[in-house]
């Protein structure tokens, strides 16, 4: 039998067209235009667009390296940044096991999964005032 | 299950078988049929010492309008060739088509791009219109026009179209169209060796026996 | 009744994740429905208020292999979110309870949640013998099927077996197989095929279930988010077929070139799956990435389509073709020579007639005329 590597496979040729950016660039800049105008929101899912990595180099090329990244530790790892054009967000949900789920471009202020909500915020109000409770009678 | 995986199943199945099985027959049964036939004799001398030199010689003549001919019907012969290389293209130059000829007779050859293809059958398309339209618009063409000729017509322009529009998903799923488009080309076949259809077998008969009795009587072929 | 249900959101909250946490699960299987980007927003809002649903599965004619791939999805994360914390599911395969307690917990289970669970079931349904090949605890698979359908909210037919009776159906079916769509008449069944599924597609549905209700279906009953396309409009060969570029074996220029499998038989193109775009284990491949044609395992009958390596325009048959045709023709030779028999003779009477009428001598034939 011949060794894995004797055999003579060749991988499909990437295709190092920059089809699909150009017209994501444009969409951004719309989508962009109406967060400026009526505040609403807009989200393209990356994911599940037939990108090659032309097109991923000219859409890191063209929006740049913003100011702030974030790092989320909930479910595995998510990484959001801003890229150099400011509102428009980078993110990367990976699982537990550092497996891509999905990655996206949102336009908006600030991704809706980073500000702390309401609920959160009186439970997590809830606990602290717990915690000072127990605290303060015992005095240890 | 479902009626439209059905239909290409049917189509793929024992339509195939029975198409297939109805032209074989067909073209055995018309070819001896007629070739057996009793001829009277010509009783005059030879021209020629070779008289079926002639016959095969007429299968080629009779590719292209004599020059008496040609102001008047030179452009209504280059559509009909357009169609008929068209078709040929089409049939002999799929893929598809080579793989189910291969899966029947084991003769295979290499295929042609889609393109090609597509633009073959496109040309086949639109000259088989202007010749239908031809036809209707032809006050002598109309009058020897019967059934058989738009019947014909009809049967060799619905797998042509249907091919298509299965190719381009165009007006329903891939297997509905896929399915009808095999359905019709086996209706073709079945019918072919009965109707003027005939032609494809029988033109070179004809021809030559045809060149082969003129050519005998010392007439210019 | 009366207390408040616990809700989905809740039940992620007790299994110690957070919102954010929620919002990620909302935002991956959104993008994994193909779902547009808002739908996150929307699917994060329900599911928020959407009480925590029972799922019931329930295995009959089938081979497991739905399950395993079930449990052996690309992002163990959200399945087990989906089957643990989201949903209390029923499996005789995966729960730990067997015989009696098993039998019990179950119907506590369709009890408790009668009307609203989601029914998931995996198998086709023997009906030969009065259901009599596949019994559990004493009651037919049928019976059991039908007594459960009663109770669900939705019934989901995971895999080929119960979408469309799959293996057991093939012919001869010799158990009287069906699909759950046959037991299953007077409601929509939501077919998930696949010989198994893709289970990110399993989950996906039940996600989508619980976020916006019944999902879109073709006219086979499978939702169009994962079955909407063919493999071969989404397969990443396809130029190759455009370019009439095939493989011809599985081991020639062509195939190592990762050209169009058409000739070695793949049915991609009359296949409706998710395969091509999101691909199996961890997104790694599918079969034609692989280097194998399609098998057409999301479609109805795929095992009696003539055979897996015929290319999908030859024929299904397996007749002798040179037979068949031989004798076709021979049949046809007889003919037409009975035929042109039958026009001599009747030459010859008619001529002899018009010889006889006229006084003369017939004229004669000469059968060696060129």
């Amino acid at each position: 039998m011949k060794p894995i590597d004797a055999i003579p496979i060749r991988p499909a040729p990437a295709s190092d067209v920059a089809g699909n950016a150009p017209a994501l660039l444009h969409e951004i800049a719309a989508a962009l235009d109406t967060l400026l105008r009526t505040g609403r929101e807009y989200c393209i899912d990356l994911s599940a667009l037939p990108l090659s990595p032309a097109d991923r180099d000219l859409l890191r090329e063209a929006l740049g390296t913003g100011e702030v990244r974030v790092d989320l530790d909930t479910l595995g790892n998510s990484h959001i940044e801003e890229t150099g054009v400011p509102g428009v967000w980078w993110v990367c949900h990976r699982s537990e096991d550092g497996v891509l789920l999905t990655e996206s471009l949102a336009i908006c202020r600030v991704p809706e999964i980073i500000p702390a909500h309401p609920a959160d915020i009186a439970m997590g109000l809830q606990g602290l005032q717990e915690r000072m409770a127990s605290r303060e009678p015992g005095g240890h | 299950m479902s009626a439209e995986t059905n239909l290409l199943d049917f189509a793929r199945g024992p339509a195939l078988e029975a198409a297939l099985i109805i032209l074989v027959f067909g073209i055995f049964w018309r070819l001896v049929g007629v070739l057996a036939l009793p001829r009277t004799r010509d009783l005059s001398e030879p021209r020629v010492r070779h008289a079926w030199l002639g016959g095969v010689k007429t299968i080629f003549t009779r590719m292209w309008p004599r020059r008496e001919f040609r102001p008047r019907i030179l452009h209504w012969e280059a559509v009909s060739y357009i169609f008929h290389i068209g078709l040929a293209v089409v049939i002999l130059g799929l893929v598809p088509h080579i793989l189910l000829i291969r899966d029947i007779t084991g003769l295979s050859w290499p295929g042609l791009p889609d393109g090609v293809i597509t633009f073959a059958a496109g040309a086949a398309l639109i000259s088989l219109l202007a010749l239908l339209a031809h036809r209707v618009t032809h006050p002598v063409l109309r009058q020897i026009s019967n059934f058989d000729d738009y019947f014909s017509w009809l049967l060799v322009f619905t797998p042509l179209l249907t091919g298509l529009m299965a190719y381009y998903h165009l007006g329903g799923r891939y297997e509905d169209l896929l399915g009808l488009h095999m359905l019709s080309a086996e209706l073709l076949l079945a019918w072919l060796p009965f109707s003027k259809l005939a032609h494809t077998v029988f033109f070179l008969f004809s021809r030559g026996v045809t060149g082969a009795v003129y050519s005998r009587r010392g007439a210019r072929i | 009744m009366g207390e408040l249900e616990e809700t989905v959101l809740d039940a992620f909250r007790r299994g110690g994740l957070s919102r954010r946490a929620f919002l990620k699960f909302c935002a991956a299987t959104a993008s994994l429905l193909a779902l547009p980007p808002a739908a996150a927003t929307a699917m994060a809002e329900t599911l928020a208020r959407t009480p925590r649903p029972t799922v019931i599965y329930l295995s009959y004619q089938e081979c497991t292999a739905c399950l395993e791939s079930m449990t052996r999805s690309f992002s163990p994360t959200i399945e087990h979110l989906i089957f643990n914390n989201i949903s209390l599911a029923f499996n005789d395969t995966l729960q730990a309870a067997a015989g009696e307690a098993a039998e019990a917990a179950r119907k506590e289970a369709m009890r408790q949640a009668w009307g609203k669970y989601i029914l998931i079931v995996d198998g086709a349904v023997p009906m030969g013998a009065g259901g009599a090949y596949c019994v559990a605890a004493g009651q037919s698979a049928v019976d059991d099927l039908r007594h459960a359908a009663q109770g669900a909210a939705a019934i989901i037919a995971v895999g080929t077996c119960a979408a469309f009776g799959g293996i057991p159906y093939a012919a001869p079916n010799p158990t009287g197989a069906v699909p759950v769509s046959e037991v299953i008449r007077d409601r929509p069944v939501i077919n998930v095929s696949g010989c198994p599924p893709i289970p990110e597609v399993m989950t996906g549905v039940v996600v989508y279930y619980l976020s916006f209700g019944m999902p879109a279906l073709d006219h086979q009953g499978r939702p169009l988010a994962f079955y909407g396309n063919s493999i071969h409009d989404r397969c990443y060969r396809r130029p190759f077929y455009d370019e009439g570029r095939f493989a011809h074996t599985f081991d020639d220029e062509g195939a190592r070139n990762g050209w169009c499998l058409y000739e070695l038989g793949c049915k991609g193109p009359v296949t409706y799956n998710a395969c091509a775009t999101l691909k199996w284990n961890q997104g790694t491949s599918f079969p034609i990435q692989s280097g194998h044609g399609c098998l057409g395992c999301s479609e109805p009958d795929f095992w009696d389509k003539g055979g897996f390596y015929r290319p999908l325009s030859a024929a299904t048959g397996h007749w002798p073709r040179g037979e068949v045709l031989g004798a076709a023709a021979l049949g046809g030779v007889v003919v037409g020579a009975g035929m042109a028999a039958l026009a001599r003779s009747h030459q010859k009477t008619s001529a002899a007639k018009t010889a006889k009428e006229a006084g003369s001598p017939p004229p004669k034939e000469d059968p060696h005329e060129r």
